[in-house]
C-alpha cells in the first residue's frame, strides 16, 4: 500500500511536470507560424509558367490557397488550381510550420486519376503523386510575399499574400 | 471464586484477521470500530480508558451514543471468549470506562505503522455505519477513483502527443539541411541564388538590364529544370507581384532572360 502510494505520487508528479511543458510547447508552436497564417482572411496565390521541351509549349497555372487552422502549428491548405485551358482542380494539403524557416506539406487528396495531372511540373507531381511529406525552406517572408524552395528538388517559388479583398500594398 | 485461566491472545490491528488465539492458532476478524477500541485498550493495558476516549478513537468526529460503545465492548468480549458477567479480560470501570487485564493480550504492530500513528490499521468496515450509507460512500469513492484514473489517462495521452510533437520538432530542426543563399544587386535588381558554383554561374548568366518593374529574382536549378521566381512592381502601382517560372534544359539562357523580361512587368 505504501509502495503503491509512493508510485502513484511519482506518477502524479510526472504528469504535473509534463503539464508544465504544455504552455511552453504552445508558445513554441505559435512562434513558428508566419504572421499571415494567423489571419483567417489571408488569401494566398501564385502563378506558374512552365516552359516545356519545345518552344511555345507553355503551361500556365494560377493557384489559390486558403489556410485553415488544424492543430497548433499545423494548417489545412485548401487549394484551387486554375489551369490555362480553363479547367480547375480543388485539393487539400496539410502544412506544418517548423522552426528556423522550415515547413512541410503533406497531401490529403490524391490526384492520381485527375486528367489535369499532365499540367503539373515535376516538383508538383512529386508532392501530389508520390505522397509522403515534402520539406520547404523559407527564403523571404513579408506580409505580402512569401518565397520558398522545395528542398528535395531545389525548385524556388514565391506566393502573393493578401488580406481578404485588399490588394497587396507596398510594404 | 476461582479465576478461570484464559489463553493468551495476539492482537495485530494491521492483519485481516487481527485477533489470534495463541493456544489453538485460530484467528478472528474484528470490525473496524471494535478493532480501534481494542487497540486503544491494549495500548493502556491494566489502566482504565475513558468512554469518551474510546468513542473518539472508534468514531472520530462523529456523535454516537454510549450504547454503540457498549455494543462494541460486548462484541470484543465474545471474540475474546469473555463476557460481561465474568469480565476476565475486559473489565468495566463503572461510570468511567473500560480496561484490559495486563498480559492477556499481546499487541503486535509493525514499527513503520507505529510511526505513522496507526494510520492504516483497523481499516475494516465500521460496525455501526448503516449499510446503505456505507455502500454509497464506497460507490462515490470508486467513482472518484475512476474519474481520477480517467483524467490521468487523458492527460497522459495528451502528454504523449505533446512529447511526440516536440520530438518531431527537434527531429525536423536537426535533420533538415538548409540551403545557403547568396544575394547580389545588379542594375536595380536583387538576385538570390544558392551558395554554390552553379548558383554563382546562373547569377552571372542571368544578370542583365531587365524591365524597370523587376525588383528581385530568385534562381535555383536541378538537373532537369531551371526555376526562377521574380518579384516585380509595376511603375504605376504601389503593389508587388510575383511570377514563377519553370524552364526545361532545352531553353537557352537568352530565351530564359527574354521570358523573364516579358512576364515580370
Amino acid at each position: 500500500m505504501i509502495l503503491y502510494k509512493n508510485a502513484n505520487k511519482r506518477y502524479r508528479l510526472g504528469v504535473v511536470f509534463l503539464l508544465a511543458l504544455f504552455p511552453i510547447q504552445i508558445f513554441l508552436n505559435a512562434s513558428f507560424i508566419p504572421s499571415f497564417a494567423k489571419n483567417a482572411t489571408t488569401q494566398i496565390s501564385k502563378t506558374i509558367l512552365t516552359y516545356g521541351e519545345t518552344m511555345g509549349d507553355n503551361k500556365y497555372r494560377k493557384i489559390d490557397y486558403h489556410l485553415k487552422p488544424y492543430l497548433w502549428n499545423r494548417f489545412l491548405l485548401l487549394t484551387s488550381i486554375h489551369f490555362g485551358n480553363g479547367k480547375k482542380v480543388d485539393t487539400q494539403f496539410l502544412i506544418t510550420f517548423w522552426p528556423k524557416s522550415i515547413y512541410s506539406i503533406k497531401y490529403i487528396n490524391k490526384l492520381v486519376d485527375a486528367p489535369e495531372s499532365e499540367y503539373f511540373d515535376l516538383p508538383e507531381q512529386h508532392v501530389l503523386f508520390d505522397g509522403g511529406e515534402e520539406i520547404f525552406q523559407t527564403l523571404r517572408e513579408t506580409p505580402y510575399q512569401y518565397c520558398y524552395i522545395q528542398l528535395s528538388n531545389s525548385s524556388v517559388q514565391c506566393v502573393n499574400i493578401s488580406k481578404d479583398k485588399e490588394k497587396n500594398r507596398l510594404q | 471464586m476461582k479465576r478461570k485461566q484464559h489463553s493468551m491472545w495476539i492482537f495485530n490491528p494491521t492483519l485481516r484477521h487481527q485477533l489470534t488465539n495463541q493456544s489453538n492458532g485460530k484467528s478472528k476478524k474484528l470490525h473496524s470500530t471494535d478493532c480501534k477500541i481494542l487497540e486503544l485498550l491494549c495500548q493502556y493495558q491494566g489502566k482504565t480508558v475513558s468512554k469518551n476516549a474510546l468513542i473518539n478513537a472508534a468514531w472520530p468526529g462523529r456523535v454516537v451514543s454510549q450504547a454503540s460503545l457498549t455494543q462494541s465492548i460486548a462484541h470484543l468480549r465474545i471474540a475474546l471468549g469473555d463476557n460481561g458477567r465474568q469480565q476476565n479480560i475486559i473489565k468495566t470501570v463503572p461510570r468511567h470506562g473500560y480496561s484490559v487485564v495486563s498480559d492477556l493480550i499481546s499487541l503486535e504492530m509493525p514499527v513503520a505503522l507505529e510511526q505513522d500513528n496507526l494510520s492504516t490499521s483497523c481499516s475494516e468496515i465500521p460496525q455501526d455505519t448503516p449499510q446503505l450509507e456505507h455502500q454509497e460512500k464506497i460507490g462515490l469513492s470508486a467513482h472518484l477513483q475512476y474519474l481520477q484514473k480517467f483524467i490521468l489517462l487523458i492527460l497522459s495521452l495528451l502528454l504523449l502527443l505533446s512529447i511526440t510533437w516536440l520530438a518531431r520538432i527537434i527531429y525536423y530542426n536537426s535533420t533538415t539541411d538548409r540551403l545557403q543563399w547568396n544575394q547580389r544587386e545588379y542594375l536595380g535588381v536583387t538576385y538570390y541564388f544558392t551558395n554554390t558554383k552553379n548558383g554563382s554561374q546562373r547569377f552571372k548568366d542571368l544578370r542583365r538590364r531587365y524591365s524597370s518593374d523587376l525588383r528581385m529574382l530568385y534562381i535555383s536549378e536541378n538537373p532537369e529544370q531551371l526555376y526562377i521566381s521574380c518579384v516585380y512592381q509595376p511603375n504605376n502601382l504601389h503593389e508587388r507581384h510575383t511570377m514563377n517560372f519553370s524552364f526545361s534544359r532545352d531553353y537557352s539562357i537568352e530565351q530564359v532572360k527574354e521570358a523573364i523580361n516579358e512576364q515580370c512587368q
